[in-house]
């Protein structure tokens, strides 16, 4: 055949992967996007040749933490002199930049050789729908999202409501929307 | 070295014990490879010669473990381009009398891909037929994620 010479260049070129971050655990989800950046699905897999692929990752404003882990969940940070050591809660973090957070969690998953640097230049984080055609142009694929979206209460029409079996029903004074405390001067001085 | 002294290596010297510079010859030829002090001298060669013929046992068991690692990474990503379970895949070539060794499965995933997707459909009908299919948690190449709202494609 004078295509066998052809047929491996599918095999070892770099495709571009689409992942929809939104309502996504960042963990579960840097876990999967990892095995992509390493090549680790392709059967040609080898820790010391690079054959990673590109993973563009959009809507990454809406990444959801447990519990209450936007709260709890801490990043340090030491500029390597005296009392140069800082505490970033993720709710903080994700306020600064809303990609930083699926991005240290990727970087975490990866080895630490020399090839996670080079892997960390070929994702790419957008936090949002829109994304450049140059970019989306190359996009071939998806990857499968970690859980299954959920849909909101507000989403849900009235009489699927009604159809749902109730105990009880909630006060009218109850707020089932999440609200954040507004900002006065003492929360301003934690903050810094 | 004089000549007579292979001869007398073993036998007792005058002064007490034995010539150790045989000994001494052993542990120069597996030094020669070390830097400074430690090829050189005897005291400081004999330590990191016993050490690295101590570490040089691991490597045995180490590239065991290695390559099994790298089969199974290779197998998985192979079984899930066409959406089959690594284990239920393994099962199936087992209940069905296919003897093929790990090894030869992973060369027919990169050399011969349409035999191993053979293999895989196999599979996947065999556990169809058993009403013990699950579809793999990976997706298979071309098909949508249901969750992503404005599909790109």
């Amino acid at each position: 055949m004078a295509n066998n010479r052809v047929l491996q260049w599918a095999t070892f070129a770099r495709t571009w992967w689409i992942f929809d971050a939104n309502h996504q655990c960042h963990i579960k989800s840097a876990k999967r996007i990892a095995l992509y950046l390493q090549g680790k699905h392709k059967p040609i897999y080898h820790p010391l040749s690079d054959i990673g692929d590109h993973v563009v990752v959009i809507n990454t404003a809406g990444i959801s933490m447990r519990n209450d882990f936007w709260r709890k969940w801490k990043y340090n940070h030491h500029t390597g002199y005296a009392g140069g050591h800082s505490v970033t809660s993720a709710w903080r973090l994700h306020e600064l930049d809303q990609t930083k957070v699926v991005e240290k969690s990727v970087y975490a998953t990866l080895p630490g050789n020399l090839l996670r640097r080079r892997m960390m230049r070929r994702l790419h984080l957008f936090t949002d729908d829109n994304v450049p055609d140059d970019i989306l142009q190359n996009v071939t694929d998806q990857i499968r999202q970690v859980t299954v979206v959920p849909r909101l209460i507000q989403e849900y029409t009235q009489e699927e409501l009604d159809a749902m079996p109730k105990l009880f029903d909630w006060p009218d004074d109850y707020e089932i929307e999440f609200k954040r405390r507004k900002e006065d001067d003492e929360i301003k001085k934690y903050l810094k | 070295m004089h000549l007579t002294r292979q001869v007398l290596r073993n036998l007792p010297t005058p002064y007490g014990g034995y010539d150790i510079s045989w000994k001494r010859q052993m542990y120069k030829r597996l030094a020669w490879h070390f830097f400074g002090r430690r090829r050189t001298c005897f005291r400081i060669q004999i330590r990191t010669v016993e050490r690295a013929l101590r570490n040089s046992t691991f490597s045995g068991s180490a590239r065991k473990e290695f390559f099994k690692e790298l089969n199974t990474t290779r197998l998985e990503a192979a079984c899930s381009e066409h959406g089959v379970i690594y284990k239920e895949f393994l099962k199936t070539l087992d209940e069905n009398d296919v003897q093929i060794n790990k090894t030869m499965l992973e060369k027919l995933a990169i050399y011969e891909p349409r035999t191993f997707q053979s293999l895989c459909d196999m599979s996947i009908q065999y556990q169809k037929d058993n009403e013990i299919y699950t579809k793999n948690s990976v997706t298979p190449y071309g098909e949508l994620t249901r969750g992503l709202q404005k599909p790109m494609l």
